[in-house]
């Protein structure tokens, strides 16, 4: 086996992996830019979009895409929730009233996650378990269809964004909040639908990861430093700086992982991170706060 | 005013929708069937006080004669996380010698009482469970903590307490260089050790076998450290190459760096230090759709049931491990031993519960030789301290409060599980 191969196959790994990380982040990010909260129970609700679609796939015995579905809404729905008892009341308040919700979120969510599944690793299984070989370079099926959906959610993101009234209305709010007033624009609509969809994302990146790992509640703590790492290294605020980011860690932890040590992959993101807050301290794509 | 009225009921209406939906999950999760028991400590204790209740109604008649308090058994293992099915089994094995014990009238005429922690796995929380078991629970001897790092972390806690620790599975050769004559006269290792099971595997894997290469891949712990090192000096010995060497966090999911780059090194053999039965399962996962086929070896668990479709399939071919027990092992009374386990939990012994049983046994001796509950008592008649295992060896703790019962090369042939029995005591 050749070292191209070799290689070509580390960079398959990490741009397979990437799509779950960008996920991750753009959710992130966008609620930052509309409603400068950052969301520490980001990670957890990543963890309730893996446990809802082991719920529906393992026992309640539900297709896989049905799964996923059924996840992401169940999330979003979750999401709306907390926003209406948790987020509103607090979006005018200071930074530390948002950041101690935001926590406080993060920690009831876990802790129930705990409770109800108890800390035992679970395994959801597709029936889509496989493997496509391409000239001695091997992708598991899994992976490539999280890629797919990933990418296909993030044009959608993209498109809704920039093409619709609400969209155009959400990126309205991150760019000028009194302008939005004066307009007539709702901002507490605003603010709901971008956190609902914020975590929808993060709710579909979870079903997609479900899967290809096993899934446990402390789940979301790990995923939600590196959401970070990458929202800060994309420049916060921006959804493409998130997806280019989420692509550099992506393919650097895989290499890394490969070529130098196991051990150092999980550090690589929060080296990417001192790099660039001492080159570019307001990110990739950063420009103040703003999305797209 | 009307619409500072209405917001503040929709606030309302908001947050008692968030605590009914917070009602309603944790609802569920009593209602919700679990097969494994629960984390915290509350399904715990649940496990521990029925069985002693159902003890209780067997035994009826002789607790309302000796209306004596029952002598004090500290557990602490990884009942919930990744560590969780050892965590069980180790519970079931414990629990069964207990019960056993307590059916024949206890030990000095006082019923043994198992008092069981979770540390899923966290040497921080390890720590506080021993404590919880010293101070509040008041416990005469602990057994614990199934995982080496923990163990390494309570060691100087039972020490400074002068509480007896029987440490029944951890295996990281750390622990046993610092036991009884080498310093820490409180613990006491009923298992053999990484370096002797990995020199039996080793001569195993390098002349048996055959294989004149390994790639080595450990979780980044005392364990898989200890393992990677032991392995690596056996490798050298044998004059075979050892062409990487990889540790990856405890619990990591993703090893598709790793595996890619093993494939490319096309090694004989893996050489694991592993012990998350969901990590095995990942690896095998991973290493398939990777295309990497090479057999694996070293110490992780080979009876895992996540492993079991694989061996079925005819895909573990080949695979093999060293374990410090095994149900297949037909000789003392083993047989009767499995058939009894199997009865009560509907599942085989892993070797965490046969050595928690074992252990659960020496401790009820030690006992009986102090004469006592009294932990210094114990500990004293604790040292070399005879016993008969139900494997049929003799074994007895020597100067460093080591035993050296058998351990087992277990190997995957036409997807079956074979068995060779090595004596660690010859491997000294």
């Amino acid at each position: 086996m050749s070292a191209e191969t070799i290689f070509t196959q580390h960079l398959v790994n990490g741009l397979l992996l990437s799509g779950i990380y960008g996920l991750v982040a753009a959710g992130l990010t966008l609620i930052y830019g509309v409603l400068e909260i950052v969301n520490f129970a980001h990670g957890e609700f990543y963890m309730l979009g893996a446990y809802f679609t082991f719920i529906a796939s393992a026992w309640l015995d539900l297709p896989y895409y049905i799964s996923v579905a059924l996840a992401v809404a169940l999330s979003t729905f979750i999401a709306l929730i907390v926003e209406r008892g948790a987020i509103r009341p607090i979006v005018e308040r200071s930074f530390e009233s948002k950041v101690l919700s935001t926590f406080a979120i993060s920690m009831i969510l876990a802790n129930t996650a705990l409770l109800l599944f108890t800390a035992t690793p679970r395994t959801v299984k597709t029936g889509l378990a496989g493997t496509i070989e391409i000239a001695g370079v091997f992708f598991s099926v899994e992976r490539v269809l999280a890629l797919l959906t990933g990418y296909l959610a993030f044009l959608a993101l993209h498109l809704f964004l920039q093409k619709t009234r609400i969209g155009k209305a959400i990126r309205a709010v991150a760019q000028n909040r009194d302008a939005c007033y004066v307009v007539g624009i709702d901002l507490n609509k605003m603010a709901r639908i971008t956190f609902g969809l914020g975590i929808g994302l993060a709710g579909l990146a979870g079903a997609l990861i479900a899967p290809i790992f096993s899934i446990e509640p402390s789940m979301g703590q790990a995923i939600v430093l590196k959401a970070f790492a990458i929202v800060i290294v994309g420049g916060f605020g921006s959804v493409k700086g998130a997806a280019l980011a989420a692509l550099i860690i992506g393919l650097g932890e895989s290499l890394v992982g490969g070529y130098v040590s196991a051990t150092l992959k999980d550090g690589l993101a929060f080296l990417i991170i001192i790099l660039v807050l001492i080159l570019r301290p307001q990110g990739i794509f950063g420009r103040a706060t703003r999305v797209l | 005013m009307a619409n500072r009225k209405h917001k503040a009921i929709s606030n309302a209406v908001a947050g008692a929708a968030m605590v009914i939906l917070l009602i309603i999950g944790v609802g569920i999760g009593y209602v919700i069937p679990k097969e494994t028991p629960a984390a915290q400590t509350t399904t715990v204790t649940n496990v521990v006080t029925q069985t002693i209740t159902q003890t209780r109604t067997e035994t009826t008649t002789v607790t309302v004669k000796q209306p004596v308090t029952p002598i004090k058994i500290g557990f602490s293992a990884p009942l919930t996380g990744a560590g969780a099915f050892y965590g069980q089994q180790a519970l079931w094995g414990a629990q069964m010698a207990v019960d056993e014990i307590n059916s024949k009238g206890g030990v000095l005429g006082r019923q043994l009482t198992l008092i069981a922690e979770d540390h899923r796995g966290v040497p921080a929380e390890a720590v506080s469970t021993v404590e919880k078991l010293i101070n509040v629970d008041q416990v005469s001897v602990i057994i614990g903590t199934f995982f080496s790092s923990p163990t390494l972390a309570v060691m100087p806690i039972v020490e400074k307490a002068g509480v007896p620790l029987f440490s029944p599975v951890s295996s990281s050769p750390l622990i046993y260089s610092q036991t009884g004559a080498q310093g820490n006269k409180w613990v006491f290792k009923t298992n053999p050790s990484d370096t002797l099971m990995v020199r039996a595997l080793a001569k195993f894997m390098f002349d048996v076998k055959g294989y004149k290469s390994v790639s080595l891949v450990a979780e980044d712990t005392d364990f898989g450290r200890g393992i990677v090192n032991t392995l690596e000096a056996e490798a050298a010995k044998y004059g075979v190459n050892v062409l990487s060497k990889d540790f990856v966090e405890q619990g990591a999911k993703d090893f598709t760096a790793v595996l890619t780059k093993i494939k490319s090194l096309k090694p004989d053999v893996i050489g694991l230090g592993i012990t998350g039965t969901a990590q095995i399962e990942l690896i095998m996962k991973q290493s398939k759709e990777l295309g990497l086929k090479v057999p694996l070896s070293g110490r992780y668990d080979i009876f895992a049931p996540e492993l079991k479709p694989y061996v079925d399939a005819g895909e573990a071919e080949g695979f093999n491990t060293v374990t410090p027990y095994s149900p297949l092992y037909q000789g003392g009374r083993n047989p009767d031993f499995v058939k009894a386990f199997k009865a009560r939990t509907g599942q085989d012994p892993h070797w965490n519960a046969f050595l928690a049983y074992e252990c659960v046994y020496v401790v009820a001796k030690a006992i009986q030789k102090a004469g006592s509950d009294d932990r210094a008592a114990i500990r004293n008649a604790a040292e070399g301290l005879e016993y008969d295992s139900i494997t049929g060896i003799k074994l007895k703790f020597d100067q460093n409060n080591h035993m050296f019962p058998y351990c087992y090369i277990i190997e995957v042939k036409d997807k079956q599980f074979t068995i060779q029995v090595v004596e660690t005591a010859t491997l000294k």
